[in-house]
Parts: C-alpha cells; sequence; structure tokens
C-alpha cells in the first residue's frame, strides 16, 4: 500500500466531508428564534419587520377552486392590510403557500417544513388535514384557521373556526325548510362527500331530526370523483323532497348536474360555503334558482348593511378582481379579519412570538367581523361559542357574488343545543 | 544495423498500486471501502447536529422510500418481477404500526414482526403468482393488490381509521424505557433521523448481501433469462417466492418507519402515486443497484421539497402561481407533477442506467485509463 496515496485519499475525503459540514452548518439554527428588536419581541415567522403566516392549501386537483377562492380573500384582506401599512400600522405580513394535494399525508410534511417559518397558519385547507396535523399545531401552540367548518373543532385550543360550524348550519338548514308550510312532513335525506366532516354532519342531522321531530330518510356518501347517479336514484327512490348535502361546490354541482339529468328535483339544501364561482354557469339556471338554497353565516356580497362590506369591496377591486365574489372569497377575507386581530392584539402587547399570539388570542372576548359573518364569541376555549342565528340565501345568477339574500337573521332554536364530538 | 533505442517513460505512477492488483469488478481496496464507510458514519452521525428539523423529517422520509425502493429494486431490478404493489406493503407496515402499536398497545419490536411477517407472507404468495405470470400480466395483478389495499383502507375503519386516517402517537418506539423518538434531549426529528437511517444501512446491507452473493446471481439470471436459469438449476420457482417475501419485508419495515415517523397513516399515502415514485427512485438511481435506490430515493425526494419551497422564491415565482389570481403560469403542484416527469425522461435519455451508471462510467473510464498507461521496463 502506498501510504501517500492513501493520506492523500483519506485527506481528500476529509476536506470533501468538512465542506459538506461547513455548508449546513448553522442552518440548525435557522427556522426562527424568539428574542426581540427593541419594539416586540419575535419569534417564529416574525423577524422584526415581516410576519409570514403559512398557508397549508391545494393548489392542484378537483378542489383546487374552492382553496383558491378563501386564499384570494385572505390574500387580499393582507394586501389591503400591507397597503394600509401593515399590522399595527408597521409590520407587513407575507404568506408562504403550499400544496397538500388534499391528501393528510402531504399536510404533515408540509407542516414540518414550514412551521419553524411562520407565525401562524392564516388556511388549512380540510378537515382531514387539520385532523391529521392538529396535535401538533396544539402543541407546538401555533394558531391555525382552517378552511374546515368542522364543529369538532371548534374548541381546539389552536384553532380559530371563523364560519359556523356546519353541524349548526345544517341544523339550522333542517329547521328552515321543515318550517315552512307545507313542508313539515316531507322526508329530509343527507348526501355528503366521503370524509370525517361529512360524518359530523350526518351525526348533527340525526340530531335535528330527534329534535324537531322530521322524517329522515337515507343518509349517503360520495367520493371526490365518480359518477353520482347511483346515489341520486336512491334518493328519489327513498322519496327524498327535502336533501341537505355536505361537500365541497365540485361535488353539489355533479350532485346538481346528474339530478338534472334524470328530472329529479328536491329542495338542495346546502351550506355557503359549497357555493363556487362556477355555479353561475349551471346550464339550468331555473334549476338551481329554484330548488337550491344555501344557510349562512354569512352575508351576500354587495351587502351595505355589513359595516366592512365596502372594504371587502375595495380588496376585491383592487386585489382580486378576477376572481368570483362568492362566500367562500368572503370567507377567506373574514378569516384574514380573525387572524388581523389577534396579531393586532399581540403587536399592541409587544409581543409577537408563539407564545405572544398564543395569549393575544385567549384574551380576545369576541371576534367580530363588521357585519361580513356572525361575531363569535372567543376567549379561552371552554368559553368560546359559535354564532346560532343564520340566513337563508337564493341563488341570483344575476348578481355579483351569485347568491341573494331570502331571509335574514334567523335565529336558530334546535342548533342551540347542539354537541359536538371532540375530534382525537 | 542502427538500432531504434526506445525510450521508456516511467510511470507517472510509478509505486501506486497496479490495476492487477484490484480483483474484478468493483472490488476497490478495504481501507478505501473503510474510507467510506467511516465518512457514512460521519454523516449519519452529525448531520441531525447541523440540519433543521424540517431538513430532517425530509431525510427520514427519503430513508423510508429508500428501504421500500430497495425492495422493489430486488425484485423488479434484480429479479425482472415487475411488481406494482410495494406501497400495499407499506400499508401493511404503517397500519400494523397504527392498530396493533398503537390501538393495542403491543411494543414496538412486537408490531414490527408482525409487519414483516404479514408482509413477508402476502408477498411470498404473490411471488406464487409470479411463477405462472410474467411481464405485463404480474404489473396488472399487482396493481389490483394495490386496490384491494386502498379498498381496506379506506373501509376497514375499526383497524385503519378508514378515509380519514388515523393517528400512530400512542404507538411505543422503543425497547423498555429507551424510547428511540426521543434520545436523550434530541427532538424527535434527531431521534427519528437515526431510528430510520440505522434501519437504511441495515437493509442495504442485506440486499447488498444478496445481490453480490448467490442469490443475486440466481437473480440476475432469472432476470436474464429463466429458461436458462432452470436450465443451470437455478430454482426459478423458490427464488421468485423468498426473493417477493423479502421484498415484502422490506416494505413492510418502510410502512413502519413511515408511520413511527409521520406519527399518522392514511390511504393517500399508499396509493398508485406511491408506486409511481417508487418506481421513479428506482429508475433515477439506477435499476437493479442497492445503492441506486437509496440514491435515487433522496434525490427524488429531496428534489420534489426543493421545489415546493422555492415556488415563491425569486427563481420559481414568476413561473409558479399560489393563487388563481397571483402571477404565474401554473400552480406548485402542477410544477411538481412537470417536474417530477421531465426529470425521469432526462434521466433515461442521459443516463438510461440511473445515476449509479454515471459512477460506474467514471470508473470504467478510471479502469481504461490505468490499462491504457504504459508499464515500465524492466
Amino acid at each position: 500500500m502506498n501510504l501517500r496515496h492513501t493520506a492523500r485519499v483519506i485527506g481528500a475525503g476529509a476536506v470533501a466531508l468538512s465542506l459538506v459540514l461547513a455548508t449546513a452548518a448553522c442552518s440548525r439554527d435557522a427556522g426562527g428564534s424568539t428574542g426581540g428588536d427593541g419594539d416586540v419581541i419575535t419569534g417564529p415567522g416574525f423577524d422584526g419587520e415581516t410576519i409570514t403566516l403559512g398557508v397549508l392549501g391545494v393548489t392542484s386537483g378537483a378542489l383546487a377552486e374552492p382553496a383558491s377562492l378563501v386564499l384570494t380573500g385572505t390574500q387580499a384582506y393582507f394586501d389591503q392590510v400591507n397597503a394600509a401599512g401593515g399590522i399595527a400600522g408597521k409590520y407587513q405580513v407575507e404568506l408562504n403557500v403550499r400544496d397538500t394535494a388534499y391528501d393528510p399525508a402531504k399536510a404533515i410534511q408540509e407542516y414540518n417544513a414550514t412551521k419553524d417559518d411562520v407565525a401562524a397558519y392564516a388556511q388549512i385547507f380540510g378537515t382531514a388535514m387539520v385532523n391529521a396535523i392538529l396535535p401538533d399545531l396544539n402543541a407546538d401552540q401555533i394558531i391555525n384557521i382552517p378552511s374546515s367548518a368542522d364543529g369538532t373543532l371548534f374548541k381546539q385550543p389552536s384553532v380559530v373556526i371563523v364560519n359556523t360550524p356546519t353541524e349548526i348550519i345544517g341544523v339550522n338548514a333542517i329547521e328552515y325548510a321543515i318550517s315552512q308550510p307545507g313542508n313539515e312532513d316531507k322526508r329530509v335525506c343527507y348526501i355528503a362527500m366521503e370524509g370525517a366532516l361529512g360524518v359530523s354532519v350526518k351525526d348533527a342531522i340525526n340530531f335535528a331530526a330527534d329534535e324537531l321531530g322530521a322524517n329522515l330518510g337515507v343518509q349517503l356518501t360520495v367520493p371526490i370523483e365518480g359518477d353520482y347517479t347511483p346515489q341520486i336514484q336512491e334518493l328519489r327512490r327513498d322519496n327524498c323532497e327535502i336533501v341537505m348535502t355536505k361537500g365541497s361546490g365540485v361535488v353539489l354541482t355533479k350532485l346538481l348536474s346528474t339530478a338534472v339529468q334524470v328530472d329529479y328535483a328536491p329542495l338542495w339544501l346546502a351550506e355557503t360555503g359549497d357555493f363556487i364561482g362556477s355555479m353561475v354557469e349551471f346550464p339550468d339556471v331555473d334549476y338551481i334558482e329554484n330548488n337550491l338554497l344555501f344557510a349562512s353565516a354569512g352575508t351576500v356580497y354587495g351587502d351595505d348593511s355589513a359595516e366592512a362590506m365596502d372594504d371587502l369591496i375595495a380588496a376585491h377591486e383592487a386585489y382580486a378582481a378576477d376572481t368570483p365574489p362568492v362566500f367562500l372569497h368572503l370567507l377567506g377575507y373574514a378569516s384574514g379579519m380573525a387572524l388581523g386581530q389577534i396579531l393586532e392584539q399581540a403587536a399592541a402587547n409587544g409581543d409577537l412570538s408563539r407564545e405572544g399570539l398564543w395569549n393575544a388570542m385567549n384574551s380576545l372576548d369576541e371576534l367580530t367581523f363588521g357585519g361580513l359573518i356572525s361575531p363569535i364569541t372567543w376567549g379561552e376555549p371552554d368559553d368560546r361559542r359559535p354564532a346560532t342565528n343564520y340566513n337563508i340565501l337564493s341563488v341570483d345568477v344575476d348578481s355579483d357574488g351569485g347568491l341573494a339574500m331570502k331571509e335574514f337573521a334567523l335565529d336558530g332554536k334546535a342548533s342551540r343545543v347542539i354537541e359536538f364530538h371532540v375530534a382525537n | 544495423m542502427a538500432t531504434t533505442q526506445t525510450r521508456t517513460r516511467p510511470r507517472p505512477d510509478a509505486g501506486r498500486p497496479t490495476l492487477e492488483a484490484f480483483p474484478p469488478r468493483f472490488a476497490f481496496p478495504r481501507w478505501l471501502k473503510l474510507t467510506a464507510i467511516a465518512v457514512l458514519a460521519a454523516l449519519f452521525l452529525v448531520t441531525p447536529l447541523i440540519t433543521a428539523d424540517a431538513r430532517l423529517a425530509v431525510f427520514s422520509l427519503c430513508g423510508v422510500y429508500g428501504i421500500a425502493t430497495m425492495g422493489l429494486t430486488l425484485l423488479n431490478g434484480k429479479t425482472g418481477l415487475v411488481t406494482m404493489g410495494m406501497p400495499f406493503f407499506m400499508a401493511v407496515g404503517a397500519y400494523s404500526t397504527a392498530f396493533f402499536g398503537a390501538t393495542l398497545g403491543l411494543p414496538f419490536l412486537a408490531y414490527l414482526l408482525i409487519a414483516v411477517l404479514i408482509g413477508a407472507g402476502i408477498s411470498a404468495l404473490m411471488g406464487v403468482l409470479a411463477m405462472r405470470l410474467g411481464g405485463d400480466e404480474l404489473a396488472i395483478t399487482t396493481l389490483g393488490l394495490l386496490m384491494v389495499g386502498q379498498y381496506l383502507a379506506n373501509e376497514w375503519v375499526p383497524v385503519t381509521g378508514g378515509e380519514s386516517g388515523m393517528s400512530v402517537r400512542a404507538a411505543a418506539v422503543g425497547i423498555g424505557d429507551l424510547n428511540f423518538l426521543a434520545l436523550g434531549e434530541f427532538t424527535r426529528a434527531q431521534s427519528t433521523f437515526w431510528l430510520v437511517w440505522v434501519f437504511v444501512a441495515i437493509f442495504a446491507y442485506i440486499g447488498y448481501s444478496m445481490a453480490v452473493h448467490r442469490p443475486g446471481r440466481a437473480m440476475q439470471a432469472i432476470h436474464d433469462s429463466q429458461r436458462s436459469a432452470e436450465a443451470v438449476g437455478v430454482g426459478v420457482r423458490s427464488y421468485k417466492v423468498q426473493v417477493s417475501a423479502v421484498a415484502g419485508a422490506f416494505g413492510a419495515v418502510a410502512g413502519v418507519l413511515y408511520a413511527v415517523s409521520q406519527q399518522f397513516v392514511s390511504p393517500t399515502a399508499f396509493g398508485i402515486s406511491t408506486a409511481i415514485l417508487l418506481f421513479a427512485m428506482m429508475i433515477i438511481g439506477g435499476m437493479g443497484r442497492i445503492s441506486g435506490a437509496v440514491i435515487g430515493a433522496f434525490i427524488v425526494w429531496n428534489a420534489q421539497q426543493l421545489v415546493a419551497q422555492e415556488a415563491q422564491g425569486p427563481v420559481l415565482r414568476w413561473l409558479i402561481k399560489s393563487t388563481e389570481s397571483s402571477p404565474g403560469l401554473i400552480s406548485v403542484g402542477a410544477f411538481n407533477m412537470l417536474a417530477y416527469g421531465l426529470m425521469i425522461v432526462l434521466v433515461l435519455v442521459f443516463a438510461p442506467k440511473g445515476l449509479t451508471s454515471i459512477w460506474d462510467a467514471g470508473v470504467a473510464w478510471w479502469r481504461r485509463r490505468r490499462s491504457a498507461l504504459p508499464t515500465s521496463s524492466s
């Protein structure tokens, strides 16, 4: 063996290894540190000048459209805030958008990749995605705003549900439908997209049936993609005259299309979040205007009675003019408002670290939305209360947002006593 | 008569080991191997100490997919049994962890062993099928196995949690008081990295040993020509079953590690897209090479994460849009698919045998160069 040659090789290897280590050195400390800039305490996702908020959204696949509608609303809100100087007049907000492809496995990966670089999550799209990372979100004390309205998430410590839980909306919708003259004995059925949220609403539907004495029929599920003819035929065979749905706008559109093809026309009920922009292009406009109603905790785009409507319109026209101003866009804007209130409170407290945001969130007595959505009683998790009042909206393809107010500020009676099964 | 005096140039490498000193075909000197092992061991120990947790999580998944890809390499690359079913065996491992570990509370070694036995057993049955089927038929059959797995994962709710998935946090991952996911003061990401890559090393050694010894020669013979292999006395049927069982065990272990690293399992992680991912890792790394499996897994998975990470960075921001109204041409999800496909095409065009073939080409060039050098005259 030539010792000099051996030594050269080993030396070269050691140099190479050292270069690798040197290049990677100090990266263990990257991603967030707690410190101060003299004015405010910093932390992960806040460097003293810019607040970075994470988004675990969906930018590909069947659910990209509804996810994008919510995100553009949130983005428009923070663009508006930034234009006015930022949070507390000085801190700009940026969104770090990642794609989960509506896959819980990917949501976990994207969460792990971003959690050290964000102050909070402005959006996590999908109940299953939230459930997959919820224990970590709670343990890491990272505030998050799911696009889900699953009531089982409402009292989770880290979660801010902006919209009224879907269980409450579902019960309210059925209560309204069977309270209309002639509807008292009509058969009420349920069809939902497969998944955790559908199961949660199904439990609420069963509760409503007991409380309200509704004539309950079949309860079905559908996949995100596929042919819905068998399910529609089953609804027809069971003489379902009122059908409560829960899924996404994509699923709802397919259900309606299939029902039109087989000439089946019950009263369709849905939550306003399931209305997407493409519905105004529905081939049979009369069908959806006459047979589809939405129950909503929020108002319609352009409602002058909402004091924040001017801000919403201005933000939409300035930053999201290409986005149809449907409810999901309003919901995204309201989500931004909720997080904005938390950030403003934390900035006022002088602490934008994780702990500071957490304390600020729990110190707020109420989350308000300027009339866009019903206010929520807030505080510590056990003190939080969702709104139970609701509006009924009908489809109006000629309006800006595609919906028109049919009934306003109704009081949900049965939904006041609903209980949510706490998620794991 | 005038004579021509030949001036012999002294060899520039006089004193160095000559080509003839190396045993045939890639058998490097012992000291070089030991150096390489030392470097890898150093990387293994030091990487978690200097790398952020987010990056460590990516590296851990690289290791998980590396083990699954090694199993695929033994089955497909070495033996020629085309299978799409490796994610099914990962699911076996993952859901064994969820059910036996998290739900029933069995200790780590117990549910690991159960996962390996189930994975190997089912895979051995697939090996029996492989006796009759080959090529396209086997691939389609294993695709059917994948679909069966998806159905069970979605519908067998008491065991799998259904389509919403299942948390695995309650599963013990250790022996006695030693928790492999919480080693001393180290973070979960650091501990997980070490756990996963210990398994990668163990299974790489197993796979490599199989490949370079008698089983590997038999597998290669079956890959090249089953009839010829039979003719020379290779037990083709027996090897198909055995290799299938081993590959199933690899997949099951990968699934166990996937579950404990992610702390959550859901059906979407074990579908057709994962089958394609593993194939891409095997092809890009180098079919038929255990090292190729690990290299391919490392490169492909890191590349995907890099794209997601840099989607809003200055280089890709003009191309990738985060919302419908933001600037850019395509979404990050669409770009990932595009980049993924391009990577496979480019590797197949410029290095059809994978990235390890570049190393092989380098070694072959060096050997030719060495053999072309004139020898010193006596």
